[in-house]
């Protein structure tokens, strides 16, 4: 029987050695992906990033727009997305029978809805009469140019060559346009998804602005935990555009024109800021060709002028309580660096050693000792990655438990990082995690091709997906620990809490 | 996305579809083409001028599909195991599903087979706590997860490649020796209750969940749900009897897919596996959907007052995945609400900007019908005019319709992309699994294939206007009612839905105290002496013969039956049947069964369920009040038919067994007994109602039981005659 110490060395000795295993096996797995990767660009400026993968004949294509709502200003709130769910409508020959006809009833539209919008503008002075013919006026405008609508022709061009996964989607950082194709069908993709860029017509735009008033009901209004973030983003910033919602605010939303449309896409859709990652059983060579034919269309624009606000420092706790139709829950967010600082993958380590399983550190005080949640979290990457984002930590609290429980639960593991450093069990589990993590995508065409489309426009290299394995198997304990202090203070916290509203009727 | 993450993050992603859009449901699979892959030319071309018209279009034919053909087999004890190689990544993925669900829990249990599901896995094994196996996994980076959902339940295991062995064997372990302890028990209570608790605070989930509940019946196999009572009933007792009944290797079909050789893993798994003994029970019945369900049609109203946008739901109840008519629903269903060239998306939301989300479903399901459904949210203002609207675009469909191009995009969208279903071995595996699971046939891909490609317009017309009623439709309106463009009266007569939370009326069983457990002692001592005293300490054996007449869907059955037990732990049950005499024995190690066809071995599984018979016989219980092994506790005053009682639960020394006494404060006689049994298949709590005392040399025995299941009575037993210590000789137990 081997004494203590000896048997521990040879635990330990096993268990580098399987780690080394799984370690280079792994690495033989990245490199050879790294090595199936074509990328090049356009004169334009416009960027491919093409990955091959012929296990299936299938592909999938993303569009990554280094756009978000960080390009709004007060007043045109929610014009990133609008533009988003206008980029389905077309082209003059995709969705429209005769555009010399549609443009000028188009412009028509926009004209009776200043003509409304002005005499609303009035308020209680709005003659009443006048509003009730300038509405019917409007509608009636936009039936005529409905006329020269072919509905959905987008969506249908896409369903009729058997397409899956359409759809798009706007955050903070970004927009990004996908869908997935049988891989022989994928010089449609360059055909519509040219088109929409090179030459958007922004057709039905007050009907599918009114589709947008509803998505913000169904997910912020109507929605507790919506309404909540929301409130709490307000508070976490009080400069930078991180601060407002994506969705963008109802008044805002009221108000938002074609025309404003229209300038937003001239400024901002510039080749340069567009990025392609194809994934699939495609060839690249064929790719770049039709690359080139198709994309190679669309003429330079100049760089607009970057993001000029930078958020402060925070000086203080900040705090917004909600009293809703809802159970309680509460998030705490502090202020952390860009994904491109030294230590951002600090952050998703401590994310990884906080909330990755059930032996993870919140799981088991809040959850499993203390029952004061039954989940609990820490994580980055909200509200996005391209500016100082918030690390968040979350808790749902328990039935019987009161938030500040919970806070303080939180308070005690946030507390342990910044004074206990981290185990070496601990951080090897970390490690090898990372690594599994990534090996798991690596079969799923379309979450590569938005991996890579982020790691390539965020951080300047898609190398970066796996480089940052690099990074995460070189943290210590004491990178833990530092980060922890440097960030996890009371000036840099904010502090977001539901409590159930009192209600008279029974729930 | 892990999720936790997810949950917060879905709401800060504003996509122009909702998440889960309706698309064409395809199930899955196909004629496998093996063969090559035939890459496309990699030679220079001229550079080609951009077609415009994308109609103008031509493409390479496609790349032919690489099918990897997972291989099946079956173990002696009758587990189905698919096996298919896949080298592309180092890791092995390993999933069970298990004929499980908690359309098979008792209504008064609702919650049970997912309590049962999370603490197969939170409370880990007799070898592997539950803890140990947490760390264990999160420093391998392996996930293994449980879960009983309603129809099935499911074990998954994702490993990297050298970790097979012990992910194989873990998995092995929970779904045959899960320990159930109390503290993760708790803890999935707790998890329950919270999720009663947050029912009603998302507007969308209120909605699905009622408008589901309305057509199958709330208190159904399919419509039921858990409340506080239910869950605060449930005992570690009640987990090991489902977890008994349904785990058994017949009940299981199991998927490995991964980087592997496919001989070695079949070594594998048939080391890992094998050694797990057949329950030998009867495949569980899928409960049926009550006929009712098909007449429940009307206009149900749930008023928010927290909300500025409605959701409405319109439908009733649909179909299976293997009717005839599946294939021409589905091309209708695409049509109707399936995607973004739908006419619900063109007309409700492109044209009319009167909702974001707006689609519908025909959700058939695999083994009884699933639901049709319709559904949109539109601010309050707009409400009735999108019920009006979604009514009008079906009405529309069952009166004129498809057009050809129609049914050929419909077509198409799934026929063009059939690729998709082979993009992933999971997705291959999983869905062979699951047609082994649903006794569908494996090629069913292939016929679905072939029976969409046939659909015709007529077909769909035809299916249209007889499996889409809107005279039963039922119309959930979920909404803040005083801000709606019209009353909801206006469309007809409401019926208002109470979603009342309703509060717990019993708490959970306590912790025993010392106090408790002295009361416990005390008043089955006065049963003790009220019931025979030093007689009762004296019964060495006892026959009772008895007539008993059983309730089955079939009807009335009247049996004789003579029970002879051996105290403390010998049984022979002599039941005569309509056709035939049944002899079932416990001998205290061995149990064995006979019937006119011959006799046979009871397996291991199931003689707990003489060892609890034995357990819960009042004379031996009486008897063993003072020995130290069986925990006594007094839970208070009761009723019994309006009858106060008191009432004491005693366990047995495992703590596998449980049993409620409810005894008369006057007469101190034992007038009710409860406990968990598997009688007539389910798990459920059974009660046994006594009557009629008499008096046999000194002990008093009930001369009538009344049994009851969940509440409905089961049946009735008339004690005819009762002989003690007629010196009864082991060898009676011993097998023939």
């Amino acid at each position: 029987m081997l004494n203590r110490p000896k048997k521990l060395r040879l635990l330990l000795a096993i268990s580098l050695m399987v780690a080394a295993g799984a370690t280079s096996q792994a690495q033989e797995k990245f490199q050879d992906i790294q090595a199936r990767v074509t990328e090049f660009t356009l004169n334009n400026g416009m960027k491919f990033l093409v990955l091959e993968r012929h296990e299936a004949p299938v592909a999938s294509f993303l569009t990554y727009a280094d756009v978000g709502s960080v390009q709004e200003t007060k007043g045109i709130t929610g014009l990133a997305h609008i533009f988003e769910h206008m980029a389905f409508k077309g082209t003059p020959t995709v969705g429209g029978n005769d555009y010399a006809k549609e443009r000028v009833a188009l412009d028509k539209v926009d004209q009776a809805f200043y003509a409304l919008r002005d005499e609303r503008r009035k308020g209680a002075k709005a003659d009443p009469n006048k509003l009730k013919q300038l509405e019917e006026g409007f509608k009636r405008a936009q039936e005529e140019a409905g006329k020269y609508v072919v509905k959905n022709e987008l969506g249908e061009a896409i369903e009729r060559a058997g397409g899956r996964g359409l759809n798009a989607g706007t955050s903070w950082d970004s927009t990004v346009y996908f869908f997935s194709l049988p891989s022989n069908a994928m010089e449609l993709w360059f055909s519509l998804e040219s088109g929409r860029f090179l030459s958007p017509v922004l057709r039905e735009f007050y009907q599918e602005r009114d589709v947008v008033m509803e998505e913000r009901r169904m997910r912020t209004e109507s929605q507790p935990i919506g309404k909540m973030i929301e409130e709490f983003l307000s508070v976490a910033y009080k400069a930078h555009p991180y601060g407002e919602p994506t969705v963008g605010h109802m008044s805002d939303l009221q108000n938002i024109t074609r025309a404003d449309a229209e300038a937003f896409f001239k400024k901002y859709y510039i080749p340069s800021d567009l990025t392609a990652v194809i994934v699939g059983d495609v060839d690249p060579q064929r790719v770049r060709q039709m690359a080139e034919t198709y994309f190679g269309r669309i003429p330079s624009s100049p760089k607009p002028e970057p993001l000029r606000t930078v958020e402060p420092p925070q000086e203080g706790e900040r705090r917004v309580t909600l009293k809703l139709q809802s159970q309680r829950l509460m998030v705490i967010g502090y202020h952390k660096p860009d994904i491109n600082h030294p230590d951002n993958a600090v952050y998703d380590a401590i994310s990884s050693l906080l909330s990755e399983g059930r032996s993870s550190r919140l799981y088991r005080s809040l959850v499993r000792d203390k029952k004061l949640a039954v989940q609990a979290g820490g994580f980055a990457g909200l509200p996005g990655q391209k500016y100082p984002g918030l690390f968040l930590f979350f808790g749902i609290t328990a039935p019987g438990h009161t938030n500040e429980e919970v806070e303080k639960a939180l308070d005690e593991e946030i507390n342990r990082l910044k004074t206990e450093p981290v185990s070496k069990e601990e951080l090897d589990g970390i490690k090898r995690r990372a690594r599994a993590n990534l090996i798991r995508q690596l079969d799923d065409n379309s979450q590569m091709a938005v991996q890579l489309a982020n790691f390539q426009v965020l951080t300047g290299d898609w190398h970066n997906l796996f480089k940052q394995l690099e990074k995460i198997d070189a943290l210590t304990p004491e990178d833990i620990k530092r980060v922890a202090n440097a960030t996890f203070i009371y000036n840099n916290r904010t502090v977001g809490v539901i409590e159930p509203a009192e209600t008279t009727a029974a729930k | 996305m892990r999720i936790e993450r997810l949950s917060l993050s879905l709401f800060l992603f504003f996509a122009l579809a909702p998440v889960g859009l309706a698309q064409s449901d395809t199930p899955q699979q196909a004629k496998p083409k093996t063969g090559t892959q035939t890459r496309t030319s990699g030679a220079k071309k001229a550079p080609q001028a951009a077609v415009t018209d994308y109609k103008n279009l031509k493409y390479p034919p496609l790349n032919e599909v690489k099918v990897p053909e997972p291989a099946r087999f079956e173990l002696p004890n009758g587990l189905v195991v698919y096996l298919v190689e896949d080298r592309e990544l180092p890791m092995i993925n390993a999933s069970a599903m298990i004929r499980a669900g908690s359309r098979w829990e008792p209504m008064n249990k609702a919650g049970l087979a997912a309590i049962t599901g999370t603490v197969m896995r939170t409370g880990g094994t007799a070898s592997r706590s539950g803890d140990k196996l947490d760390e264990e996994l999160d420093r391998l980076a392996a996930i293994v997860e449980t879960a009983i959902g309603d129809a099935s339940g499911e074990a998954t295991v994702s490993v990297l490649k050298e970790d097979i062995d012990k992910g194989l064997s873990i998995l092995a372990d929970l779904l045959q020796n899960p320990a159930f302890p109390e503290e993760k028990i708790d803890l999935a209570k707790i998890e329950q209750r919270d999720a009663i608790a947050r029912r009603n605070d998302d507007a969308g989930s209120i909605a699905s969940r009622e408008f589901a509940r309305v057509i199958y019946g709330k208190d159904s196999a399919y419509g039921h749900q858990p409340e506080y009572d239910a869950i605060n009933s449930i005992t570690r007792a009640d987990l090991v009897a489902f977890h008994q009944q349904f785990f058994q290797p017949e009940n299981v079909v199991l998927g490995v897919w991964g980087d592997f050789k496919a001989d070695e893993m079949r070594a594998k798994i048939e080391k890992a596996f094998g050694g797990w003994a057949r329950g030998g029970r009867p495949k569980p019945a899928v409960p049926e959907v009550e006929a009712a369900a098909q007449k429940r049609g009307g206009l149900y109203a749930i008023n928010k007052d927290d909300v500025n946008q409605s959701t409405v739901l319109i439908g009733h109840l649909g179909g299976k995945r293997n009717d005839p008519d599946f294939y021409a629903l589905s091309l209708a269903n695409i049509v109707l609400g399936g995607g973004f060239a739908s006419r619900l998306v063109s007309n409700v939301r492109t044209d009319q900007g009167l909702a974001y989300a707006v689609s519908s479903n025909w959700a058939a399901d695999w083994d009884h019908p699933g639901l049709f459904l319709a559904s949109g949210g539109t601010k309050s203002e707009t409400t009735t005019k999108i019920v009006n609207s979604i009514k009008h675009e079906i009405e529309k469909l069952r009166d004129a319709g498809v057009t050809d191009n129609e049914l050929t995009r419909a077509k198409d969208s799934i026929l063009k992309g059939f690729a998709f279903e082979f993009d992933s071995t999971g997705k291959i595996v999983q869905r062979l699994m699951s047609y082994e699971y649903y006794g569908y046939p494996r090629d069913y891909l292939q016929r679905y294939r072939e029976n969409i490609e046939k659909v015709t317009k007529a077909d769909i017309q035809r299916v249209a206007k007889q499996s889409i009623q809107p005279d039963r439709f039922v119309v959930l309106v979920l909404g803040n009612q005083k801000d709606f463009d019209q009353p909801l009266s206006s469309l007809g007569q409401v019926t208002a839905l109470d979603i009342t939370i309703p509060n717990p009326k019993t708490e959970s069983v306590a912790a025993a105290t010392p106090e408790s457990m002295a009361k416990g002692k005390q008043i089955l001592g006065g049963a003790l002496n009220a019931m025979g005293g030093a007689a009762i300490r004296a019964v060495k054996d006892y026959t009772t013969t008895a007539n008993l007449t059983i309730s089955t869907p079939q009807g009335e059955i009247g049996l004789k039956r003579e029970v002879t037990i051996k105290l403390p732990g010998k049984l022979l049950d002599k039941t005569t049947l309509p056709f035939g005499e049944v002899i079932q024995a416990f001998d205290g190690q061995g149990a064995w069964l006979r019937t006119p066809q011959g006799t046979q071995d009871v397996p291991a599984s199931q003689r707990g369920e003489f060892e609890g018979l034995l357990f819960r016989d009042t004379i031996s219980l009486l008897q063993n009040i003072e020995s130290n092994n069986l925990t006594i506790q007094a839970l208070g005053p009761s009723e019994v038919e309006g009858k106060p009682v008191e009432t004491v639960v005693v366990l047995d020394p495992a703590r596998k067994s449980q049993v409620k006494l409810y005894l008369d404060p006057k007469t101190n006689l034992l007038v009710k007994k409860s406990y968990t049994a598997a009688l007539m298949g389910a798990p459920g709590e059974v009660d046994e109602i006594y009557a009629d005392y008499r008096d046999i040399s000194g002990v008093k025995i009930p001369f009538k039981t009344v049994l009851n299941q969940n509440g409905k009575k089961l049946g009735e037993q008339t004690v005819t005659a009762v002989k003690i210590n007629s010196g009864v000789d082991d060898s009676v137990f011993k097998k023939p």
